[in-house]
């Protein structure tokens, strides 16, 4: 294909023929011809994307009133009124070329040529249509904002800029997708950041020519480093206030266009565990939640793991009663229990899964039905001991109280790699396969911070991330940013003088 | 960007030399103290300490006047030849060590958690692991360590208080009944045990310059700390036991982990769990030795200043230490072993440092 671009000539009809056969066998494109100027005279020529722009041209939009007041004008000043951009609207951008013209066109907005004048301009109007904004499902909370991000990139630019009024708050974009052309932006606070950093995101984010990015997530997967792993090297979020946060701590938030989830980099495995309302409560609510929610990935890791290594290896750690009683609830059940683990286990995930993908009501009655009814069943039909049930129930709710859907999913795969081993050689299986995840974790970096941070690491900023990781310190003590941040610009909380 | 600069931190050295020091001399030495030093170990444990002190004050002289690590200095100051033979020795020596961690390891585990499985499964299993651990590089190992420390010493804690209960005064006294010599005797394997302190010689191409000084205080550290737990781990094996029956066991502290018995609890017995700590700590001795071996061999087989195809080293370093620890399984190699460490390699790891010091300096003025 030509990379040759067409010059837009003065000459209308050119343009029109060009751009025809550019958008030819488009339904969706409307291309419109009209006369201007108060002669009604001077012939131009209007194309936008159906639902994008507002076909009734009213006078309360941008295009409308651009086109009421050049209807008003004398055919010879329009060429003058276009070059002084005073038609009385603001967001109006010249093109020289019709490539680029249609490209600004297909953002969203309507582009118009007029006879005599050699650039086309685009206007904006009310866009592509998007969903509104909503709480966001993955993350409630109880206190904060109730705010989520959108469909449109914009919006979430202005969500986060809503947040923090800021000229040091900066906006760069990039385009991805070969065909897509789909807008990136990151989002960063320019005296916070490493610069290095930034470079090495843009790198990263520009790495691979794809045909299209329909989701931050196509960004994520190809940007990072080791991509076999299960753990998410980049933090997301649909949080406005949480990729504020975010940006006030020196990172770079990464917004995809037609995607309500942030990328936050770079990142660690603490900063997975937190919420936004972590920093809106009390010190002690927010430690206990984090300790709770530390302990519960944990446990969705490993609980089952070490069912299986007591009740098939080590007996002897339990007392006889309750020996007994695990003993006669497996009575009948003609599986292994490391089977019967599996079993369950991939019920759950089956259950979950058809969950999400049904409609919300009927979603909630597949919980209900499986939880309830089915186990309930297996249990009387000896399919399954109880115990197990209450295994695989509260490994569940464990994997239920991370915060972040990637990470916690990441713990479920690794749930079963660790029953596998407890399975087949008891704790010594067990341990050998937590220690594997261990070295894992600690082989992690995002963009240079280990991804223990700040459990490791931590003297790298004086040990002061260690305020904020399982132990959250009351708030008057978090002076400083995290290690995210330029070393010399780590402050952020002081007493004002003479207060 | 960051940490990508293969360096550590001082906590980071401090907490992997106590992983070092801790894991096999709180298994292996016990015994071996009651049998020679009786209600007196605790003295020889520390004198132990002491030698300890000693050595790693003797090292960081020879640190100060090499100015960098032994391998850098030995490759700059020591003809080519002479550095090849110390460096085959510091491989054969290293890979020996790791290959007794690897057995010890593997011996507890069979003996502590899966009885029935085999030496072989569970040293394929492990150096499979190891290998893994040390291809990441010593600031991935160091991470490992500095995460469990807590969390393992916390329950080391916790086992000895709840162990403190069945503690008989009687069998802790009388003190001073063994002579000078039983204890300056029972000293040397504590020593043994202290001995991967010669490890600190290696460190200061993975420190900060401006932190060698800190260094040696916290191996220094480490080695207090390591002798403190050592001493409260005897002295309640000791009370528990008796030094008779202490003697005889070969790993008391399973012994120990398996005769606690906690009364109304969710849980009767924590052996299970308690074998946890000495499955780290002794990954983390057979670790360090391997991670220094195949780093050896690495710079054994340096051509131009680059290493080519360091996995084939590590590959290489990790049949050698499963063929060693095959060896202490199947045959008595453990007598053999102990007369290589106190008539070759002890007195060798002594002379060593200063002998390079003063071959490289004699050679800088010729």
């Amino acid at each position: 294909m030509s990379n040759e671009k067409t010059k837009i000539s003065t000459d209308i009809q050119k343009n029109i023929d060009a751009y025809r056969k550019l958008f030819a066998d488009c339904a969706d494109i409307k291309m419109k011809e009209m006369w201007l100027g108060s002669e009604k005279k001077t012939r131009c020529f209007l194309a936008y994307i159906e639902v994008a722009v507002s076909n009734m041209l009213l006078e309360t939009t941008a295009l409308g009133r651009a086109l009421a007041f050049l209807g008003q004008t004398p055919g010879a000043d329009i060429n003058s009124v276009l070059d002084a951009n005073a038609m009385g609207i603001s967001d109006v951008t010249p093109f020289e070329y019709v490539e680029d013209a249609a490209a600004g066109m297909l953002t969203g907005d309507a582009v118009l040529f007029v006879d005599g004048y050699g650039r086309a301009l685009k206007i904006a109007d009310k866009g592509y249509p998007g969903a509104t904004i909503k709480e966001p499902d993955s993350e409630k909370v109880i206190r904060g904002s109730k705010e989520g991000f959108t469909d449109s990139i914009k919006m979430n630019t202005a969500l986060i800029r809503k947040r923090i009024r800021s000229t040091r708050v900066k906006v760069q974009e990039l385009r991805q997708g070969l065909r897509s052309h789909t807008a990136v932006d990151l989002v960063y606070m320019d005296d916070l950041i490493y610069p290095s950093v930034l470079e090495e995101i843009k790198k990263r984010v520009e790495a691979y020519e794809i045909d299209g990015v329909m989701d931050s997530g196509i960004i994520e997967q190809l940007a990072e480093t080791k991509w076999y792993s299960p753990f998410p090297q980049f933090q997301t979020t649909q949080r406005p206030d949480r990729a504020a946060i975010a940006v006030l701590e020196g990172r770079v938030v990464l917004l995809s266009d037609n995607s309500p989830t942030a990328l936050i980099l770079p990142t660690d495995f603490n900063s997975f565990l937190k919420t936004s309302d972590d920093y809106y409560n009390r010190f002690e609510v927010a430690t206990f939640a984090r300790l709770l929610r530390f302990m519960a990935s944990f446990l969705a890791m490993t609980f089952p793991g070490l069912y299986l290594a007591v009740t098939n290896f080590h007996t002897q750690i339990l007392p006889t009663p309750l020996l007994l009683s695990f003993w006669e609830a497996r009575i009948g059940v003609p599986f292994p229990a490391a089977l019967e683990v599996l079993l369950m286990e991939v019920s759950f995930e089956l259950l979950r899964e058809a969950g999400v993908r049904l409609p919300g009501a009927m979603g909630n009655t597949i919980g209900i039905v499986g939880g309830l009814i089915i186990g309930q069943a297996a249990v009387e039909a000896n399919l399954v001991s109880p115990i197990v049930v209450i295994v695989v129930a509260f490994t569940a709710l464990c994997s239920f109280s991370i915060p972040n859907e990637e990470f916690a999913f990441s713990f479920r795969l690794l749930k079963f790699y660790i029953i596998i081993m407890s399975a087949w050689l008891g704790f010594f299986g067990f341990l050998l396969g937590l220690l594997t995840v261990l070295i894992h974790l600690s082989r992690l970096k995002s963009f240079g911070i280990p991804y223990f941070m700040p459990f490791v690491g931590a003297d790298l900023s004086g040990y002061e991330d260690e305020r904020d990781s399982i132990w959250r310190s009351p708030l008057r003590m978090m002076k400083r940013r995290p290690i995210y941040a330029r070393r010399n610009k780590r402050v952020r909380l002081r007493k004002r003088e003479g207060k | 960007m960051f940490s990508n600069n293969n360096r550590l931190s001082t906590r980071q050295v401090f907490r992997l030399f106590v992983f070092d020091f801790v894991g096999e001399s709180t298994l292996v030495l016990p015994a071996q103290l009651a049998s020679s030093a009786g209600n007196d170990g605790v003295f020889a444990i520390l004198l132990g300490g002491v030698l300890a002190g000693i050595y790693l004050w003797y090292l960081s002289r020879v640190l100060q006047g090499m100015n960098t690590d032994l391998l850098a200095y030995m490759e700059q100051s020591l003809p080519v030849w002479l550095g090849k033979v110390i460096l085959v020795f510091l491989t054969v020596h290293f890979i020996l060590m790791a290959g007794y961690g690897a057995w010890l390891f593997s011996d507890v585990m069979k003996q502590g958690l899966i009885g029935g499985e085999s030496h072989t499964l569970i040293l394929i299993l492990v150096l499979l692991v190891a290998g893994y651990a040390v291809s990441g590089g010593i600031e991935s190992r160091a991470r490992v360590y500095e995460v469990l420390f807590p969390a393992l010493f916390v329950l080391l804690l916790v086992m000895l208080v709840i162990a403190f209960k069945d503690v008989d005064m009687n069998y802790l006294q009388p003190f001073f009944t063994t002579s000078v010599l039983q204890v300056a005797k029972g000293s040397m394997p504590v020593m043994f045990c202290l001995s991967p302190v010669f490890l600190v010689l290696f460190f200061p191409s993975y420190v900060q310059k401006d932190k060698w000084g800190k260094l040696v205080k916290v191996t220094a550290a480490a080695i207090v700390f390591a002798v403190a737990v050592i001493a409260v781990f005897y002295a309640v094996l000791l009370g528990s036991f008796g030094a008779g029956a202490l003697s005889a066991m070969r790993y008391p502290a399973v012994t120990l982990m398996s005769s606690i018995h906690l009364q109304g609890s969710f849980l009767k017995r924590l052996d299970a769990f308690m074998i946890g700590i000495w499955f780290f700590t002794l990954f983390a001795l057979l670790n360090v030795f391997l991670f220094y071996g195949q780093d050896v061999i690495r710079h054994l087989f340096k051509k131009g200043g680059k290493v080519k195809r360091p996995r084939l080293f590590l590959s290489a370093s990790l049949v050698l230490v499963f063929l060693v620890a095959e060896l202490f399984a199947r045959t008595d190699f453990t007598g053999m072993f102990l007369n290589y460490i106190s008539c070759f390699a002890g007195p060798l790891l002594v002379a060593l440092p200063a002998a390079v010091l003063i071959f490289g300096k004699a050679g800088k003025k010729g």
